[in-house]
């Protein structure tokens, strides 16, 4: 990218030495002063009536503080970002084993832990839903008062039944996708503290910590005004610190007792409290015409919510809204239901229903180009949305959007083009290996929405402060949850002001400091965060140029900003920013906002999106017949993210999204069973470690959108969602039988492959080459 | 949340006076790996434990007259690393680096492997295929019992409460021997193992002789698997062999479904490491 100083470069993250040095503190290494442990009581059943909660005994334990119930919740005691339909503390009914019944603050965490054995709960255990299915039937127990049903959409645009009469070739088939943990890092923390003026300041992981605000002042009915929540630095989230986890808990210690006080999750009430991915269980039915050309295509989307709303809604909304996934498609119908059921909870994860849907359009798109005996790429690229088009549900692409070319690279990439002699090298082509192993190359393609969509507030705003010593500060309410996005909106401000990235002092998730910036999710924070960012350093050099003026003797259009100066037309005369910054007239701010561009009409809530990424992945697999273990080898990525402003954050997005989806293809998966988690230690849930990670290539494609900073826009969940289905597709190539129900763990392959294990075939036989 | 006593021995005849005096009150630990975890997710609950960390005397390894001695505090790293069981017992070499982590492996030792009595213990196949023998030490005296009888069930073994674990012992593989250990878990490392096949024999004029086969995970205690190893006995190596034997080791196996695995997946199993291990060792790469 031509000339930038800062822009497309290779910056390694402002914040990196401090977390490697230990000096930065993440949530759970906070503490204070007369601090208090909180801890929850979560429900012994999945579904149950609460008689009685009798806290006497618990009470009575030396060293406990308080011992709180939904009696001492004074607002409205709900919390959920769609609606708000689940208790901070539950009152008379419990609806999945995650659900809070009591809180305990103490002066240890062990003694917090003991007074938890010490609450009594009475429970009647009430009929079990942990069906999808079954609440929909009309006698399904009601979870809630508005019935089962959280959400559902149905669309049709031309005829798809006259479509499929006339299609050459119709696959049907029924994808499962499992629930999966987000298995960040860190566990949910936070700390809480009330101020002699009455000023709470919760200090705590999360994704937004403006709308956390609102969630606590509601649920607990304080002032909004007097609650300030500082989240800048948190480890890890994919969207599973979305939704409010420990803050309300901590506002509600830290009022009712006075004192500083801290929680800190167990992994194991991790995972059975936390929102999930949900399962969604996906029946397409698509009919191409002999050309390769996608006639008609029929959905039914039934997604498993858990126990209460969160983001259930939203999500179903955008698997929908991806369905056909980046393809033209002339006759579609869709329909899609959302259930509240008693299997945990799931909501915000990284693909946001994207990735269900493209799971199960993907590995259609291979069984089409398999039976059309057609080039599973060459598939894709006669069917993919163009600028200009409009598809799905009625979208229409104006913006940058460039899938076509993400295809082109991968069709030329060497991993496709020389994949015949590449899947002939299993077990690398010699030993005994070589008559077990079988590889398999597969592709799949992804595109999805940036921001929240259409009829739901989607802004950002940036703050930039000019300090004394020439150096600035820079105000910005997303969080850095590891992405990098702090490093790369450092880079916007510095390529407008250039000043060098150590001059940029920056503020983040502070409401107390920042301004609202909006959620970090939904692939925004770079496009979104990073325009207002841009507009606010242009602001800023704006108004120094206006100080400078006078003092310089020249007008203020005619000055620039450069080497941490205002400099004048001829560059003769030069003013440094800490010169400007002694000047009088007191502080200089520049300030700038970006309202992410909507569609002109609202499908439902949050649909359609306007601006949109996308990616394709090639992956190699080698699958072994003797023990079902598959290993992916290498992958290949092309995100279509616009302009790069930082490869080093762009390359560590595709790995890691590549990693967690190779995750979600062949190992993780909560277990449940009659609504309790069966696996809730990461010895048990099984996330890829750096054994499973094959070498990645990612090779961005650059197409530029003239609202983004620079012509960047994001990139976040297109990284991860089209590995599970490539692999699917792959194993696929590699041993000729498809997978739709995921993980595809070892057990799933040796069945499958019913006894044809290598020695049971007799052990002679040599390996066939290729397919 | 509990409090528990803790008592630390420095020397074996303090350990072996507080096991005498109240070996059923009290529980030891080593490098803690398993203990921990079992009385943090209470499936265990002692009420005092012995700390038998500090004992020096049992932390080595040692090869005497063709007779290899592991004291019962040696780690799986130091088993890993050891010049003796890289050339005497390579298979025991494998079971130990596939345990766990660096930082487990360097808590963890043989003696708790063992005394811990897990059906999928990764050490326990590899001292059963090696016919290895355990010292226990109590004050009554010592005595000594096959690796292959100790564990009598799940977590249960005949050591009396007064008695310690002080040593485990083999005799070194002969030069002409061909040993494995050959499992699979969840993930490559860093998981319990499903199933763990252990072999070892000796190779006479190109024939197996000797033949051991250990099967963990498939059975209540890890197994021996005598009709599998009959299978190879006195046989020259062929994949046809090897698959005769696999198909005995599928029905010597009797895995139960899990969590982790299914009984199905892992009687297979059973068979197939077998298959992929004799490979790797009579045809290189596998």
């Amino acid at each position: 990218m031509g000339g930038y100083k800062y822009i497309g470069k290779r910056i390694p993250r402002i914040d990196a030495r401090a977390k490697v040095d230990g000096s930065l503190r993440y949530p759970s290494d906070l503490s204070a002063e007369g601090m208090i442990w909180g801890r929850v009581l979560r429900s012994a059943h999945p579904h149950a009536r609460i008689l009685s909660i009798d806290t006497a005994e618990a009470e009575r334990l030396p060293g406990v503080v308080a011992v709180l119930t939904h009696k001492d919740v004074g607002g409205t005691n709900r919390f959920g970002i769609e609606r708000q339909d689940q208790p901070v503390l539950c009152e008379d009914r419990v609806r999945y084993v995650g659900d809070a019944v009591a809180l305990v603050g103490a002066e240890t965490k062990e003694i917090a832990e003991r007074a938890l054995d010490l609450i009594r709960v009475e429970y009647e255990p009430l009929t079990l839903l942990d069906d999808p299915r079954a609440a929909l039937e009309p006698g399904a127990v009601r979870l809630h008062e508005g019935g089962n049903v959280v959400h559902e959409l149905h669309f049709t645009r031309g005829d798809a039944a006259a479509g499929f009469a006339a299609a050459d070739l119709v696959v049907e088939r029924t994808y499962r996708t499992q629930m999966m943990d987000h298995a960040f890092l860190e566990c949910e923390a936070g700390l809480a503290r009330l101020g002699d003026d009455g000023v709470l300041t919760v200090e705590c992981c999360g994704q937004y910590a403006f709308r956390d605000v609102t969630q606590i002042a509601r649920a607990l009915d304080y002032p909004p005004e007097k609650i300030r929540m500082i989240e800048p630095y948190t480890g890890g989230a994919f969207g599973g610190k979305d939704e409010v986890t420990v803050q309300i808990h901590l506002a509600l210690l830290a009022l009712k007792t006075r004192r500083p006080c801290k929680i800190w999750l167990s992994r194991e009430e991790h995972f059975i409290s936390c929102t999930h991915r949900h399962p969604v269980e996906i029946r397409m039915k698509t009919g191409v015409a002999r050309d390769g050309k996608l006639v008609a295509h029929e959905v039914q989307a039934l997604q498993d919510g858990g126990a209460y709303a969160s983001l259930t809604g939203p999500v179903l909304c955008l698997v929908v809204e991806h369905c056909c996934g980046p393809y033209l498609v002339p006759n579609l119908r869709v329909d899609g239901w959302a259930v509240y059921t008693n299997n945990g909870m799931s909501g915000a994860y990284r693909g946001f229903g994207a990735t269900q849907a493209h799971v199960a359009m993907e590995s259609q798109m291979d069984l089409l180009a398999r039976g059309l005996g057609m080039d599973p790429l060459g598939l894709r690229a006669r069917n993919v949305i163009r600028k200009g088009d409009t598809f799905g549900i009625g979208q229409e692409m104006v913006m940058a959007f460039a899938v076509d070319k993400t295809i082109e690279r991968a069709m030329a990439h060497p991993l496709w083009r020389d994949r015949e002699r590449i899947r002939g090298a299993a077990g690398d082509g010699a030993g005994a290996a070589r008559r077990w192993k079988r590889r398999g190359i597969g592709v799949a393609t992804c595109f999805q929405g940036s921001g929240l969509g259409k009829g739901l507030p989607d802004y950002a705003a940036t703050t930039i402060e000019l300090a004394g010593d020439g150096s600035v500060n820079l105000f910005q309410g997303t969080i850095e949850i590891g992405q990098g996005s702090y490093t790369g909106l450092a880079q916007v401000a510095a390529e407008i002001l250039d000043i060098p990235i150590e001059r940029i002092t920056f503020i983040g998730g502070d409401t107390g400091r920042t301004l609202d910036s909006g959620t970090t999710t939904a692939s925004r924070v770079m496009y979104a965060a990073g325009e207002a960012t841009l507009r606010a350093a242009r602001d800023l050099v704006a108004k120094m140029k206006e100080r400078a003026a006078g003092p310089m003797g020249a007008p203020a259009e005619s000055l620039a900003a450069g080497g941490g100066a205002i400099v004048s037309g001829d560059g003769r005369r030069s003013m440094s920013f800490a010169e400007i910054a002694a000047l009088p007239g007191g502080p200089i701010r520049g300030e700038g906002w970006f309202h992410i561009p909507a569609a002109d009409r609202e499908f439902s809530m949050g649909l359609p999106h306007l601006v949109f990424c996308s990616n394709t992945q090639i992956v190699l697999v080698e699958v072994d017949t003797l023990t079902g273990e598959v290993a992916v080898l290498k992958a290949v990525a092309f995100p279509d993210c616009g302009t790069v402003i930082n490869p080093i954050n762009v390359e560590g997005q595709s790995e890691g999204g590549i990693v967690m989806g190779i995750g979600y293809a062949l190992y993780e998966e909560n277990v449940l069973e009659k609504g309790r988690f069966m696996n809730t230690g990461l010895s048990t849930y099984i996330v890829p470690s750096s054994w499973e990670a094959p070498e990645i290539e990612t090779i961005p494609v650059e197409e530029p959108e003239g609202t983004g900073p620079f012509g960047a826009r994001s990139v976040a969940e297109v990284v991860t969602t089209p590995t599970a289905p490539a692999i699917l597709n792959a194993i696929e190539d590699a041993i000729g039988i498809r997978f739709t129900e995921m993980p595809v763990t070892p057990e799933k392959i040796v069945a499958a492959l019913a006894g044809e294990s290598a020695y049971r075939r007799g052990d002679t036989e040599g390996t066939e080459e290729g397919h | 949340m509990r409090e528990i006593e803790t008592v630390a021995a420095r020397t074996l005849d303090e350990a072996l006076d507080v096991l005498a005096r109240r070996g059923d009150g009290i529980r030891v630990i080593a490098g803690g790996t398993d203990v921990i975890v079992q009385e943090l997710e209470r499936r265990k609950e002692a009420r005092a434990l012995l700390s038998i960390g500090g004992i020096g005397a049992l932390r080595s390894i040692t090869e005497d007259g063709g007779r290899v001695r592991i004291g019962a505090l040696v780690t799986h790293r130091e088993i890993e690393r050891s010049p003796v069981i890289r050339r005497r017992a390579p298979l025991l070499r494998e079971a130990a680096f596939i345990v766990g982590s660096p930082q487990i492996k360097n808590l963890a030792t043989i003696g708790g492997n063992i005394a811990n009595a897990s059906p999928v213990a990764d050490s326990v196949p590899a001292l059963m295929a090696l016919e290895a023998t355990i010292t226990l030490a109590s004050r009554r005296g010592e005595r000594r019992v096959p690796v292959a009888e100790f564990a009598t069930g799940p977590g249960r073994t005949v050591r009396r409460p007064d008695e310690l674990i002080t040593e485990v012992s083999f005799d070194a593989l002969p030069p002409d021997s061909v040993s494995f250990y050959e499992r699979l878990g969840q993930r490559r490392l860093l998981s319990i193992s499903k199933v763990g096949v252990a072999f070892r024999a000796r190779l006479r004029d190109g024939r197996f002789a000797g033949v051991a086969v250990a099967l963990g995970a498939v059975a209540p205690t890890v197994i021996m698997a005598p009709r599998t190893a009959a299978a190879l006995e006195g046989e020259r190596y062929s994949p046809e062999v090897a698959g005769r034997a696999a198909r005995a080791a599928e029905e010597e196996s009797r895995a139960i479904t899990d969590l982790r695995s299914t009984s199905d997946y892992r009687n297979r199993m059973a068979g197939a490491l077998l298959v992929r291990g004799l490979a790797r060792v009579m045809e290189g790469r596998g």
